[in-house]
């Protein structure tokens, strides 16, 4: 081990905001180390406290979550009087002294200390509880400051350990909640300073990531010339500088305003707009239809008119006050996204208010999903998630790389963290005939269900609003075209080292996965399926979404790709043709 | 960017082909599956034939709804367990754990030992009235984990020894 803990002094890509006089002794983030000689010292080490300025975050958060409360309280004082209006203020009183003593009680009971061997966290009044994460076992440090914590200097760091998902409140994470933002940028490098030090495993043939670097921006900080290691740095080896220092890295992904514009084509405006549309239909627009047929008297029409004129209003201002929602929300989240290649994990950071910083560990990576619904793809944008091992799940935004944006960008950063820039175009292999047609009869069942429904009702009940026909004619012509677009982004590649799978239209997903993650297979067939002859194999993996499906592809291929991937996966059930 | 044509087969590896698993549920599996699939759909057509007693609703949707219900009770209690005990195989080897599930939809899966990170055993109420036992073989994927339903209770505790001894072998973290 080497004796100095060099690690970069505030070498943090934005200065924070407040600069607090020192309040800490001045701390060390002593490298990781599991010697017995270490242990003894974690054991005497001194216990750290939270930064005081934390009390007030809690006392602020709590005003302003309660705020109607409290003004209702004080309202109900003034209102009554006398001494029930005395009593409301006595409780409102109250109140605020428990909060402000509840704070204080958090503070002064929380204790943390960085040891050599392990991070550890003290908590709790009546239930005492420590949570103690061995150094070697930390997958992720995760910077949070809302906007109240930026203005008040302090942010919450989550040490992750990368083997289970945070439920938040979770007594059992390791949440540092409110330190000053000074010392934050120290603390995460030293307890992220071992994942650098092994970085991933490059597949066999990938072009070496230094290549086609744009512009050649890379981020120098600590600036060169000085000599930074990181404890537990391999002494020999590959140790490029990118390897041997968490602080610095490669920009790979640089956050442009422009790319703001994307944010409205999100699923939730269409479902706004849909219900808006459903709306306009049940109160104004078919009514009016139907009875300008017969025309009772003009004024009726013109007042049936006007209705219309109101819901298509109506429809056009939801729609814009959806879209620049969104484009707020999108604001808030991800400006001034940065991703950083540091070589043994990506760096990321966004936000515009309250900021997020995210570390991936490469070594948990296990690919990457270039996601493209049908509407970012309308205005050639995408979404990039990495699939990480142990690292969010489902709908979480732990583990996303880009936001929406442009889709030559999504693939060219896709590129760079794979470090094979060819994976992001590799050509697929199409599922075939029966596959397409599969794609079809299954998109216009329920356009056939819906012509069904109308001919009975015609027949057996009476007559049909000529409006319903025109609705069940549009639905079938949309149907084909989904089942059109369904079908093109049906496919599959298995490359030495990866397979590939895209799949779906309105939520389209180009998957990478890594075999190594790959930990059972599923051939599925439903009764349709059999009589088709295809089937959907999913990869099973602890990474990302835990599932991984080529879908539909001819049953008689199902284990052929299964043993291409993972040669080995059939075990002793494999029987081989003779052809070779 | 597809390539034109129908999929071609991948290439180096030849046609590849799967044995089915070797070893089927127990034989009182089918009593089991039955019985499991009565508790629900009995009741459910008699509360059908009551509603019709009852008069509630028009005519054509008792019918429909005594024949939907009928029409479920014998495709589950009847058809379903034939069906499944055909389909129902499950064999372990020295590396590797497999099994075929289902009837109207089917799977196969697999998944390595060393990749096993729990097995359970368990007996619900109807189990336990014909002395069988599901194992639950978990992985660390979500998605991974295999059910081996309808054993011989002494069966399911040998393949669970079988099970823990070759995964105790093999230790890892299984991610």
């Amino acid at each position: 081990m080497n004796p100095h803990n060099g690690f970069p002094h505030g070498g943090n890509q934005q200065p924070p905001m407040h600069h607090a006089p020192m309040q800490f002794p001045p701390m060390q983030f002593p490298p990781a180390d599991d010697s017995p000689a270490a242990l003894a010292h974690q054991a005497h080490m001194p216990w750290q406290q939270l930064d005081k300025r934390m009390i007030w975050l809690n006392v602020l958060q709590s005003g302003i979550r309660t705020i109607g409360a409290v003004a209702l309280t004080v309202g109900l004082a003034i209102a009554t009087g006398g001494t029930t209006g005395a009593l409301f203020l006595l409780a409102g009183v109250a109140a605020v002294v428990l909060v402000v003593v509840g704070a204080a009680v958090e503070w002064a009971t929380t204790k943390y200390r960085i040891g050599p061997v392990h991070v550890e966290l003290r908590r709790g009044v009546v239930l005492k509880k420590l949570v103690s994460i061995p150094r070697s076992r930390i997958r992720s440090v995760d910077v949070k400051a809302g906007v109240l914590q930026r203005i008040l200097g302090i942010s919450t760091v989550t040490v992750g350990t990368g083997t289970q998902t945070l439920l938040a409140g979770d007594a059992n994470n390791f949440v540092l909640n409110g330190l000053s933002s000074d010392i934050v940028p120290m603390m995460r490098a030293a307890l992220l300073s071992h994942t650098a030090a092994a970085p991933m495993p490059q597949p066999a043939g990938a072009p070496g990531f230094a290549a086609s670097v744009p512009g050649g921006a890379a981020v120098t900080w600590p600036p060169p010339g000085q000599p930074h290691l990181p404890a537990g740095a391999p002494a020999s080896g590959p140790a490029s500088p990118i390897h041997a220092q968490p602080q610095t890295g490669e920009e790979i992904g640089h956050w442009k305003t422009s790319w703001v514009r994307f944010a409205p084509f999100s699923l939730a405006g269409v479902v706004t707009v849909g219900a808006a549309l459903g709306l306009a239909f049940q109160f104004g627009v078919t009514e009016s239809f139907i009875d300008l047929d017969r025309a009772q008297s003009t004024a009726e029409s013109a007042a049936r008119l006007g209705a219309v004129t109101v819901a298509i209003v109506g429809l056009l201002v939801l729609l814009v006050v959806s879209s620049i929602t969104s484009c707020v929300r999108y604001l808030l989240a991800n400006a001034n996204l940065k991703v950083i290649d540091s070589g043994g994990s990506l760096d990321i950071s966004r936000g515009l208010l309250s900021t997020q910083q995210s570390t991936l560990d490469l070594a948990r990576m296990r690919g990457a999903s270039l996601v493209e619904p049908l509407l970012l793809r309308m205005v050639r944008a995408a979404k990039l998630n990495a699939i990480m091992t142990g690292v969010g799940g489902i709908g979480s935004s732990a583990t996303m790389v880009l936001p929406q944006s442009p889709v030559g960008e999504a693939k060219r950063v896709m590129g760079r963290v794979l470090r094979d820039p060819r994976l992001t175009q590799w050509p697929l292999l199409e599922h075939g005939p029966v596959a397409r047609r599969r794609c079809y009869i299954r998109a216009l069942i329920p356009a056939a269900l819906f012509l069904g429904v109308g001919v009975i009702v015609q027949f057996g009940v009476g007559s049909v609003p000529i409006i319903a026909w025109v609705g069940i004619a549009v639905f079938t012509l949309v149907s084909l075209g989904l089942a059109h677009d369904r079908y093109r982004g049906l496919g599959h590649a298995v490359v030495p080292g990866w397979l590939i799978t895209r799949s779906g239209s309105l939520y389209r997903t180009r998957s990478v996965l890594e075999p190594r993650g790959i930990i059972g297979w599923t051939v599925h067939q439903s009764f349709f399926q059999r009589r088709s002859g295809l089937a959907t194999v999913t990869a099973a993996t602890p990474a990302g979404i835990g599932a991984y499906s080529v879908v539909d592809i001819p049953v008689d291929q199902a284990w052929e790709l299964v043993e291409a991937v993972t040669p080995g996966a059939g075990d002793v059930w494999v029987r081989r043709d003779r052809a070779m | 960017m597809t390539m034109n044509g129908s999929a071609t087969h991948h290439a180096g590896v030849g046609r590849v082909n799967m044995a089915d698993p070797a070893w089927q549920p127990s034989s009182r599996a089918k009593a089991m599956w039955a019985l499991s699939a009565a508790a629900f759909w009995v009741p459910a057509v008699t509360v059908a034939f009551v509603c019709a007693l009852a008069d509630w609703w028009p005519t054509w949707v008792h019918v429909a709804l005594i024949a939907a219900t009928i029409f479920g009770a014998i495709a589950n209690i009847v058809v379903a367990p034939l069906w499944r005990f055909r389909v129902h195989r499950w064999e372990i080897s020295d590396t590797a754990i497999y099994t075929r599930t289902g009837w109207w939809s089917q799977e196969r899966r697999i998944a390595p030992i060393s990749r096993i990170q729990t097995v359970d055993t368990e007996r619900g109420p109807f189990d336990q009235m014909f002395s069988l036992a599901t194992i639950t073989v978990t992985t660390a994927s979500a998605a991974g984990a295999l059910k081996i339903t309808a054993l011989d209770q002494s069966v399911a505790d040998q393949a669970v020894v079988h099970l823990t001894a070759i995964a105790q072998r093999n230790r890892g973290d299984a991610t």
